[in-house]
């Protein structure tokens, strides 16, 4: 409840115009506004913005470039990467958020953001998993990327496997710009699913705060000696996780 | 789609671009950046409350606006200015557990408030710690805490109101 002389803030108002205070917040604000013409005052100014805005910007029109962004921004179907078949992305959604989050015993993990750190998780029997650096994962089983940036803005994730075949995971297709989001973990926008060549999967994130080169790096990891990091510039940091494939 | 945008416009469109305008000083990318909340709205409509979309439209057009001010290269217009702009580029990733809770939040539907949505609902909305509790779930002493951690992050909240 606000008091009767504390200062309401334009985000009361707009929230009272909508009709969406809470009972007792509402009827004490209406009951100020009775008495108090600056106050009054400021919500028919709201009320004529609403007009305004609304004439400039018509409903109609406003709502119908909506649908058009929404439906440009909307994300590709799922489709073979290479070996790998992509997943979408809700296969794997609980496996993500959980790993990341929660300890076995309960507890909350952190994870360090310091630095670009390549994140791997799955889910087994119903309960997701965080995948580490040597980890055993079966054929076919899923797997889900995720990085934090650490303040690297420009980034590329692949993975090799034992005959060094090479696919590309971040960006999504070779001529996309190769970004990467601040914050995170961020999840990248598909799962996929591990293929029966024996041996092993590793991934590797380069993040760099220039442009990195999409195809240097792929050339890199083609060239990759297990166990090594990739050869690229100063610069280029890397993150690494390394899947051994093992049989069910 | 359950929630129709036009009407979501309708009636809440000029809020968010008031909001928008606010943080973004810039007609063109409020513009811009109203619409993207429109989109926003469409993709978590399973968190719309009945008479209750009016929060999260704020919440969700505060982090697309600071999203694009953490790229700006522009010169703050005025102390309160400069104090968002300093928000908009915390990095919050930082933090490993605030970063996990936000991908929870992002891959289950419902964001975890962030400390940066907590600033300006202080900030620009003059929001008592009480009222950021209950909006965002936290405790006061939760809240209070945060708030103490931004300031001692962000020097240009020193001496802005409120």
């Amino acid at each position: 409840m606000t008091s009767r002389s504390a200062p309401v803030s334009d985000r009361t108002l707009e929230l009272l115009d909508l009709g969406e205070l809470d009972g007792p917040e509402r009827a004490d604000l209406e009951a100020r506004l009775a008495s108090d013409a600056g106050l009054a005052a400021r919500l028919d100014a709201l009320r004529a913005s609403n007009r305004e805005i609304l004439a400039s910007h018509p409903p109609a029109a406003v709502a119908a470039e909506i649908r058009r962004r929404a439906a440009a921004a909307a994300p590709a179907p799922a489709r073979p990467r290479g070996r790998l078949l992509l997943l979408a992305a809700p296969a794997l959604a609980g496996a993500v958020a959980l790993a990341l989050w929660v300890r076995p015993g309960g507890d909350e993990e952190r994870i360090k953001g310091a630095v670009p750190q390549l994140l791997a998780m799955t889910v087994r029997q119903g309960r997701p998993e965080r995948l580490v650096d040597g980890a055993a994962v079966g054929p076919g089983e899923a797997v889900q990327l995720a990085y934090l940036a650490a303040g690297r803005v420009h980034g590329v994730i692949v993975s090799v496997d034992a005959r060094a075949s090479v696919t590309l995971h971040w960006p999504e297709e070779p001529g996309q710009p190769a970004r990467l989001e601040p914050g995170g973990p961020v999840a990248l926008p598909h799962a996929f699913q591990l293929d029966a060549e024996p041996g092993f999967e590793r991934f590797v994130l380069v993040a760099a705060s220039r442009p990195v080169d999409v195809a240097r790096v792929m050339e890199a990891a083609r060239a990759a000696v297990p166990g090594q990091p990739l050869r690229l510039p100063a610069g280029w940091h890397q993150s690494s996780i390394h899947l051994r494939k093992v049989a069910p | 789609m359950v929630t129709d945008v036009e009407e979501a416009y309708a009636s809440h469109g000029p809020m968010v671009l008031r909001r928008c305008r606010k943080l973004l000083r810039d007609e063109g990318r409020a513009l811009d950046a109203m619409h993207d909340v429109f989109i926003q709205l469409m993709r978590r409509e399973d968190e719309v409350e009945p008479g209750r979309m009016g929060p999260l439209l704020l919440r969700i057009a505060t982090n697309v606006c600071l999203n694009l001010l953490r790229s700006a290269r522009r010169r703050p217009e005025d102390p309160t200015d400069e104090a968002v702009l300093e928000i908009a580029r915390l990095e919050e990733g930082a933090d490993g557990v605030v970063a996990a809770r936000q991908l929870l939040g992002r891959i289950f539907g419902r964001e975890t408030a962030s400390t940066r949505e907590i600033a300006v609902m202080h900030l620009l909305d003059g929001m008592t710690m009480e009222e950021i509790g209950r909006e965002v779930g936290l405790s006061v002493s939760g809240v209070r805490k945060r708030l103490r951690t931004l300031r001692s992050r962000v020097a240009a909240l020193e001496g802005v109101s409120p």
